[in-house]
Parts: C-alpha cells; structure tokens; sequence
C-alpha cells in the first residue's frame, strides 16, 4: 500500500473562505437518516417480512380450516377479505407498531452511541436540533412506510386469497364491499397515531437509555403492560389517560352510527403522548454532553435502572387506580348496544337465507345483567346474560338469553344458545351453506 | 506557566482557549487551559493518557459544555454546540468512527450533506488524498484501525478547515503512512490552517509543532515554542558505551554529570550520563587521556522528552 498523498490541493482550504455557507436544513437530515435506516440489513428484513406475514395469514384465511374467534373479527377472517385485514390489523396493532417503533425509532439515537458515531455527526454543520428532527422524523416515515405495506399487502392480499364480500360491523350491520374497503383503509390509517406514540416513546428511550436494547425492546415491554393495565383499568379517569386508547380507536368507524368520541380521544391522547415524549427526548438530547466512550457504560446503566424504576412505578400506580370512578361498561349502555348489533344480525341472516331486505321495523329489546356473584350490574366479566325480545311478540316467545363476555375497552363477545338462534352453519334458499352470524358476533360500544 | 514572551507572535489567532475547565463529578478534568493557535502554524498538546487532552479536544469541537471558561473560534465565541462558529473547523477525538455497514465512500457523501455547501472536495478526492481510493466501496466494518484513522482525516479534509483539531491522528498508522500524514499537517498550516494537534508521539511533536502545551492532571504544566523548549528542558542524556565502563562510571562520578549506572539498560547501555554540551566533551576527553575507549555515545531523550519527563513524571512512548 503506498503512503497517503501529500497533496498540494488541501494545503489551501480555501473552500469555505469569503463565501457564504448555508447549513444543511431538516430535509437534509431527514435524508441523510432515511438513508442510514434503509442501508442497515436488519431493517431490510423487517420490511421484507411485512410483506411476507401478512400475504401468508390471508393465504393462510383462505385455507379456512381455523379462524381466530377470539379476535375481533377473526370469526369472519375466512369469509371476507375485510375481515381478515382487520384481523390482521388487530395484531399489527397489538405487535407489529411496538416492534417497529423500537426496531426503527428505539435505536436511531442508541445506534449513534453503539457506532461510536455521536462525535462524527455532531461536528458537522447540522444542528443538533436539525439532527433531532431528522432522526424522528426519518424513523417516524420507516415505520409508517413499514406499516402501510403491512396494510397493503393485507388488504390486496386478503381481497384477492378470501374474497370481497360485504362485511358484518361491529354493530351487526352489513357493510356493502365499496364502503368496507374505505373503511378498512381508514382503519389502517387510523391506527398511525397510535404507532406516533410509540414511535415518540422509542426515540425517548433511544436518548434516555444510550442502549439500542432498551429503545428496541422498551416499546414491546410498555405495549405488554398496558395490555395488561388495559384488561384492569375500567375506570373512566384511567382509560381516559391510558395511551393505549388510540390503539382501538379504529372499533369506532366499524361501528353504526360511526362515534366520533373515542376518535377524538384517540387523536389528543396520540398528540399529548408523542409531544411529551418527544419533546422530553429532544430536551435530553439538547442538554447532553459527548464526553466519550468511558463515560458511556455507566451512565447507560443508572439510565436503564431510572426508566425501568420509573415504568414500574407509573404501571403500578396505574393498575392500583385502574379502577377508581366511574366506568363506562354499564348495563343501559350494554343493552342498547346488544339489542341493536342482535336486531341487525338477525336482518343479515334473513338477508343471507332468502336473499331479499329484512323488515328494518322489527323491535329488539334487550335486558342484560351480571350473575349472581356480582354486585353490581356494570364493569368487565364474562357473567354477563343478556335477554333479547322480540317485542313483537307480547307472550315473550321471541326472547332468547345470551352468554356475554363484556371487556374492559367496551367491546363484547355473544355466545348465543343454539336452540334459539339456529346452528353454527344455514343454508339459504339456494341449499348453499353460510355462517349463521346470530351465532356467535362481536360488538363494541366504546368507553369515551 | 504559560509562555508568550517570546517569538513573534502570529498574525491571527484562529483558536483560542480562555480559562477552559471541566470536571465530572468530583473529578478535575481540564484546569483553566489557555492556549492561542495562530492561523498557520501546528500546535502540538502533549499529555499522558488521561492527562486531559481529549476532554479539551471534545470542548474545542462543542461536543462537551465547559464548566467555565470560553473557546474562540477564527475570533467568534464558540459555546458548546453552536455549529455555526465551527463551520471552518474539522477534526475528531479518540478513535475517528463511522457506519460500519456503510462504504467509506457513502460515510463520506453523508457527512458532506451534512456540512451543507459550498464544499470543494469531493468524497472521492478525499478518499484519494489519504490513499483510500481503491476501498472507497468497501465497507468500513471490514477496515483497519489505521484504515479508520486515515478515513478520519478524509471526513476532516472533506470540510476545507481553517482550523483542524486533531486527537492522535497517527496513531494505528504504519510508519510511511504516519510520516505522510505529519507531512499532510504541515502543508496544511502552510497552506494557512490552524492545526491543533493532541499526542503523546514526542517525536511527532517535536517534528511537526510550532508551539507545545504540556498537560498533566488536566493543567498546563509548560507552554511555549519549540526554540523555549531547548531552553527549558533539562540537560540532554547520553547513552555511552566504554571498552572499561567501570573506570568510565568511576571518572564521571568525578564531574557535575549525573550519572545513572548499575543496571544494563534494554539497548545494552551501561552507563547514562545527562550534561551539557561542555561537560560532556570534558568528560569525554578525560576518558581518552584516562586510556578509556569510548565505543558510542549517543543522545538518550530529545530535550521535549525531558522536559515532558522532568514535567510529569513519567516516560513517554517510544517514538514509532
């Protein structure tokens, strides 16, 4: 190898003298961080693997031969294509958002400290503000870019393995193929608050912790916990200020009518989180000294110890409060809710077994109340019986009584007594077979 | 002591440091340093590891916020992080490091986006000015240390510099590398840039350096240029080699020399003796007329080595 040139040419540094220089803005940052992210192999197959997951569950739908019940919509995953990307949804939601936030936002920052490269950058002529931005905004794009070929891919993948027809909401009612597509889009694009959140969090714990580990796992561990608090917090003052609220926000729009309440939650609880965490992430970084690799290793520990107190803390106060005041999950709410989503199953599967419009007039009553463990009639179980009436008919002939399993985000599953409601599988007039939907359905009334 | 009397002074200080100090914790990194860097000239900051330099090096480049004190920068005050005061200023600390899964070449591209415009190096004319040309589509995860050091200089160069802040750059370099590299420094204060340069290589500061600070426990123990330096050093030591290295040690006991015996050193030399250039001819002289050979007498530490040694207590690294 021959010795480095002594060239004349830098002798002179004359390129920055007596002329003007301009600072490289945010969009150069952004850049600049896209194209780090989308070099780096580990990412590359994420994004190859949200396409491959999600085209194998449809193809997986398709086959039909088990569906997940106990997901929201999985009871319909095998007939409609909708309803599989919803299914889908309903995970990618639960898992995929947390994961791609720490893999993509929960080492941006770490990554600097690992790479050692916090010393490259920072003496450049970009900002460390600009950086900020950059970085979030870089990681921020990844993983909405990542998360929208998940629901692509589940939605073409879904329409084209199980097919195009009309979906059953959460309200019982039929959503004709045009308006379900929309809706399900819409319910993909709601879901990139939630994931702002995460994302937010993750360049949180990137700056916070200096480990990728911590900023890659953390989002994964807090989406567990509040999983967790989610199934113990029905108190209204909780729910209320729990960030996994805009993670169902989507249940709303699949609804009728559509409740423009737990939307609106949904948009200022994203907002209040992804601005405090974000802005609490740059301010640390802004305050930040370089002082070097030996300054490194304690310090990340102290800060992993600190945030991992400090999670335990704020998840333990949050469960022990998670029931105090008043909850949303009463029975008058209930009710009208079952009454409504049964009134409007039982027009589906007229619809589906004769092929002509139902009598939209028919009136369905619902009384629904807890076992006799229970104190009060209201709060999550699954000793929920529900009575539905056929008011029509005044000798009480029509009522048929059903198993409810109320949750604590306002959504329900009916099991419904066989005797009353006809088999698992009808046939219609034509002798093909279809999936009796008063059955077993799903519902949602909410809790803002 | 901080040494201005002497030499003309420089045209425009591109770099100065006023009362800079730092600690952490408990501890006292950097201890009210002032030092001047005059535009074209090398300014070489020797210290033992830990002494101090490369904390002082992180507050010059804004990657750390001083305790008190100021730097200024081409004759602007330069807080910690105000990247506009160092827009003609390059260099790196420690280890230079980059994005290993990148190539030397796309590392490059991104850190010139990043410096904004107008640049007048491309990434391939600074690959090429280090030697890096024919690896610049390697990925820097497969390069050396030395390799990494030389990309390093690349990134600096990319940025035209009026001032280069430079924290061991020879270090991991083989020897006709380091010497090309030292040679690169001096054409660039030629050329008019302020090279501040951090090492514990006496030879290299010796060489390269206009001005030397010395730093021990994060304090300037000398300062001054290298014609002060000959003044303030110690007397030179000499290794000498006798055909009767008893009789030598016993005559130059006799003179004002002193004089370490009693153990063979690893070059083999029984004898040191440290004086100057009078009592050194005397003593050579009367072992001639005493009948005593002298095989060899050669120069044991150049006068900075004695000075750092006298400074800080400790023996430098052996020049590479």
């Amino acid at each position: 190898m021959s010795a480095i040139t002594d060239a004349p040419a830098v002798a002179a540094p004359a390129g920055r003298r007596g002329l003007p220089h301009s600072r490289p803005g945010v969009a150069v940052a952004i850049r600049v961080e896209v194209a780090k992210l989308i070099s780096q192999l580990p990412l590359r197959i994420v994004l190859a693997l949200c396409v491959v997951v999600p085209a194998a569950f449809a193809v997986i739908m398709r086959a039909g031969s088990a569906h997940p019940s106990d997901t929201l919509f999985g009871r319909w995953a095998s007939t409609t294509g909708f309803a599989t990307s919803l299914t889908a949804l309903n995970w990618a939601a639960a898992w995929a958002a947390p994961l791609l936030a720490g893999l993509f936002a929960g080492d941006i920052f770490a990554s600097e400290d690992r790479h050692g490269t916090w010393k490259t950058i920072l003496t450049r002529s970009c900002t460390r503000t600009r950086l900020f931005v950059g970085k979030a905004v870089a990681a921020t794009l990844c993983i909405w870019f990542a998360f929208a070929v998940i629901a692509v891919v589940s939605v073409a993948a879904s329409l084209a393995a199980v097919g195009s027809a009309p979906l059953v909401g959460l309200s019982g009612q039929l959503i004709g193929s045009g308006r379900a597509l929309g809706l399900v889009a819409a319910s993909w694009g709601l879901s990139l608050l939630w994931i702002s959140v995460f994302v937010a969090l993750g360049l949180l714990l990137s700056i916070a912790s200096r480990s990728g580990i911590v900023g890659a796992l953390g989002p994964l561990l807090v989406a567990i916990v509040l999983q967790l608090l989610e199934v113990i917090a029905s108190g209204q003052i909780v729910r209320s200020v729990l960030p996994s609220t805009p993670a169902e926000a989507w249940h709303a729009l699949l609804t009728a009518p559509v409740h423009a309440g737990p939307i609106v939650q949904a948009v200022l609880t994203s907002v209040a989180y992804t601005t405090v965490f974000a802005g609490a992430a740059w301010y640390l970084l802004r305050r930040r000294d370089f002082a070097g690799a030996d300054a490194v290793p304690a310090s990340k520990r102290r800060a992993t110890v600190r945030i991992g107190i400090a999670g335990a803390a704020i998840s333990a106060l949050v469960g022990v409060l998670g029931g105090v005041g008043p909850t949303a999950l009463t029975s008058s709410r209930l009710d009208a809710s079952v009454a409504a989503t049964f009134g409007n199953l039982a027009e589906v599967r007229y619809q589906w077994q004769t092929g002509a419009k139902a009598d939209t007039s028919i009136p369905w009553q619902a009384t629904c109340n807890r076992g006799a463990g229970s104190k009060k009639s209201e709060g999550a179980g699954d000793d929920w019986a529900c009575t539905v009436t056929d008011l029509r008919a005044s000798d009480g002939a029509g009522a048929s009584v059903l198993d409810v399993t109320l949750k604590t985000n306002g959504c329900y599953e009916v099991q419904s007594p066989p005797g009353a409601v006809g088999a698992l599988y009808l046939n219609d007039n034509r002798g093909r077979a279809f999936i009796n939907p008063l059955y077993a359905f799903d519902g949602c009334f909410g809790t803002a | 002591m901080l040494d201005n009397a002497e030499g003309p002074e420089r045209d425009v200080i591109a770099l100065e440091t006023s009362a800079l100090t730092k600690s952490f914790g408990d501890r006292l990194a950097v201890d009210r340093i002032d030092l001047r860097v005059a535009q074209g000239s090398v300014y070489g900051l020797l210290g033992r590891n830990g002494a101090g330099k490369t904390t002082l090096l992180r507050m010059i480049l804004g990657l750390l916020t001083p305790d008190s004190g100021s730097v200024n920068l081409l004759g602007r005050s330069a807080a910690a992080g105000d990247v506009a005061a160092r827009d003609a200023v390059a260099g790196f600390v420690e280890e230079p490091r980059f994005y290993p899964y990148l190539s030397a070449q796309r590392n490059l591209e991104l850190l010139a986006k990043l410096d904004g415009s107008p640049a007048t190096l491309t990434p391939q004319t600074a690959l090429e000015l280090v030697d890096l040309a024919d690896r610049r589509r390697d990925k820097v995860a497969t390069f050396s240390t030395g390799m990494r050091q030389r990309l390093g200089l690349a990134a600096a160069l990319l940025r035209s510099p009026r001032v280069m802040v430079l924290d061991e750059p020879t270090i991991g370099l083989d020897p006709a590398n380091a010497l090309a590299v030292r040679s690169q420094l001096r054409s660039l204060a030629e050329g008019g840039v302020a090279v501040l340069v951090s090492s514990h290589n006496m030879a290299e500061v010796a060489e390269i350096c206009d001005r030397v600070l010395i730093i021990h426990d994060g304090r300037t123990v000398w300062e001054g240029s290298q014609a002060s330096l000959h003044v303030a050093a110690p007397a030179p030591a000499y290794r000498v080699w006798t055909n009767d290295d008893e009789r030598a040690a016993a005559l130059a006991s006799r003179f004002p020399v002193r004089v370490e015996t009693g153990r063979r050193r690893a070059d083999g030399a029984p004898l040191t003796i440290q004086a100057d250039d009078q009592q050194r001819d005397a003593f050579v002289l009367e072992l001639a007329r005493l009948g005593v050979a002298v095989r060899q007498l050669e120069p044991d530490m150049p006068p900075l080595e004695s000075l750092f040694t006298a400074l800080t207590g400790s023996v430098p690294e052996v020049a590479a």
